[in-house]
């Protein structure tokens, strides 16, 4: 008669096996190993995020960077980034890795459920890749603040600054004006293309865009910041 | 290009540079309260709680940048095989003559900066596609014997019949040796020596079925 053995009572070794066995034909593993085989990947996770095994990690790593690398080389945007399947793959191991809570694992409660975290972690990692491929630079020479000491406005958050800009626009056409071009990243002409319903052509973008230039730099706080005084 | 908008004096005499606030505001600004991408994949996953999930699901709505990686992201989980082992696909292999299968992405190194020669360097992964079916190929050392290469990999898309794989010289129909894909897709050649091959995947009954060309096994 078998003793009763849990997964939790293996070793890492031993579960690593399951966990490989699982996906193959059952050969030569004990009885009650092939049992509990479905579960042993899902244990080998729990080691390596509730008990930060980095052991455990590094086996699921070996066990599945070829299905991740198969998803990266599979995602629409990699082929646009110029960069290397494997550099994309490594990266999602590692949000997994930080991102991915005892909390949040217990939540999951699957196998499937964590391969869908992990394949979640895959689009992640190439989105913020474009994101910042995308993110506007600033001319820094043309905007160096004359003053020697920080204003206020230099020390405020993002969201503090939105809240400055947007309360400076009056009507809902200068409010999309204004987000579209600083917090979406649209250009004019891509803006008035893109809400073709609410603005008459591109050229009205530009009206209401120096309309909202004229009054915020009477706003002094944005004047001091974005303005030089040579 | 932006039309440039006209410089203006302020009160105390300084210019206002408008073209520099634009800039720095468009830098400064850019996606400043969207969700990161990995909050955006949890809130898909019904990982977030209330209200932060009400509040992404506002601003997908309200954001088209959002709303654009959002789709995209639903796209992308909505693949097969995606978060499974392969499915079958009863007797395609079958139907098959001689698949040549495209090399996706050229060989991967496990590390930027390994040092030629070393286990690191000879490590590489390749991605090949040949109709319905991806094959993932990882050419590492073989520590049972340290002179020769393993060639690891792993089908996705088939698995019906029974396959089986094999190194052949370049043009030759016949494999130096074969071994079977597990149920999972999955396949081991060992002991491989180093040079140019044509990897060989058939079905059973031998016929023909996808020819992987010039895979070079390095020193």
């Amino acid at each position: 008669m078998h003793a009763e053995i849990s997964l939790e009572q293996l070793s890492l070794r031993e579960v690593a096996a399951a966990c490989a066995e699982s996906q193959r034909s059952s050969t030569n593993q004990s009885r009650l190993v092939a049992q509990e085989a479905p579960n042993a990947c899902l244990e080998l996770f729990r080691r390596a995020i509730k008990e930060r095994d980095q052991a455990a990690w590094d086996i699921i790593y070996e066990q599945y960077r070829r299905i991740v690398f198969s998803w990266v080389s599979r995602n629409p945007v990699f082929y646009s980034t110029g960069e290397s399947a494997e550099y994309f793959a490594q990266d999602a191991f590692m949000r997994m890795w930080r991102h991915l809570t005892p909390e949040k694992f217990d939540r999951l409660n699957d196998l499937r459920s964590l391969m869908a975290y992990l394949k979640m972690c895959v689009n992640s990692t190439l989105i913020d890749f474009m994101r910042r491929q995308d993110q506007p630079t600033e001319e820094l020479q043309e905007t160096t603040p004359h003053a020697e000491e920080p204003s206020a406005v230099e020390q405020l958050d993002r969201a503090q600054l939105w809240q400055l800009v947007s309360g400076q626009v009056q009507n809902d056409k200068e409010w999309l004006v204004v987000r579209g071009l600083f917090v979406w990243g649209y250009k004019p002409n891509e803006l008035s293309t893109k809400y073709d319903s609410v603005f008459r052509d591109v050229k009205e973008v530009y009206t209401i865009r120096e309309n909202v230039m004229n009054r915020l730099r009477r706003n002094r706080a944005i004047r001091e910041y974005f303005g030089t005084n040579d | 290009m932006n039309e440039p908008i006209k410089s203006t004096d302020s009160a105390d005499g300084s210019a206002f540079q408008p073209e520099a606030f634009v800039n720095r505001a468009a830098a400064w600004l850019f996606r400043y309260d969207c969700p990161d991408s990995l909050e955006l994949g949890e809130y898909y996953l019904g990982l977030v709680a209330e209200p932060r999930r009400v509040w992404i699901k506002d601003h997908i709505g309200a954001c088209p940048l959002c709303a654009s990686d959002f789709a995209g992201l639903k796209s992308f989980m909505a693949q097969t095989d995606a978060n499974e082992q392969p499915m079958a696909r009863p007797g395609i292999l079958d139907k098959i003559q001689w698949l040549i299968a495209e090399l996706l992405q050229p060989p991967q190194t496990g590390l930027a900066f390994a040092v030629r020669g070393s286990d690191e360097a000879v490590r590489a992964l390749r991605a090949y596609s040949a109709g319905d079916y991806e094959i993932t190929l990882d050419v590492s050392v073989d520590s049972a014997h340290p002179d020769h290469r393993q060639v690891t990999g792993l089908i996705l898309g088939a698995l019906d019949t029974p396959i089986t794989i094999g190194l052949a010289f370049p043009g030759e129909v016949e494999a130096l040796s074969t071994v079977s894909l597990d149920d999972a897709g999955n396949f081991i050649l060992t002991d491989v020596a180093s040079g140019t091959y044509d990897l060989l995947i058939r079905s059973v009954d031998n016929s023909p079925s996808i020819r992987i060309p010039d895979l070079v096994i390095p020193l």
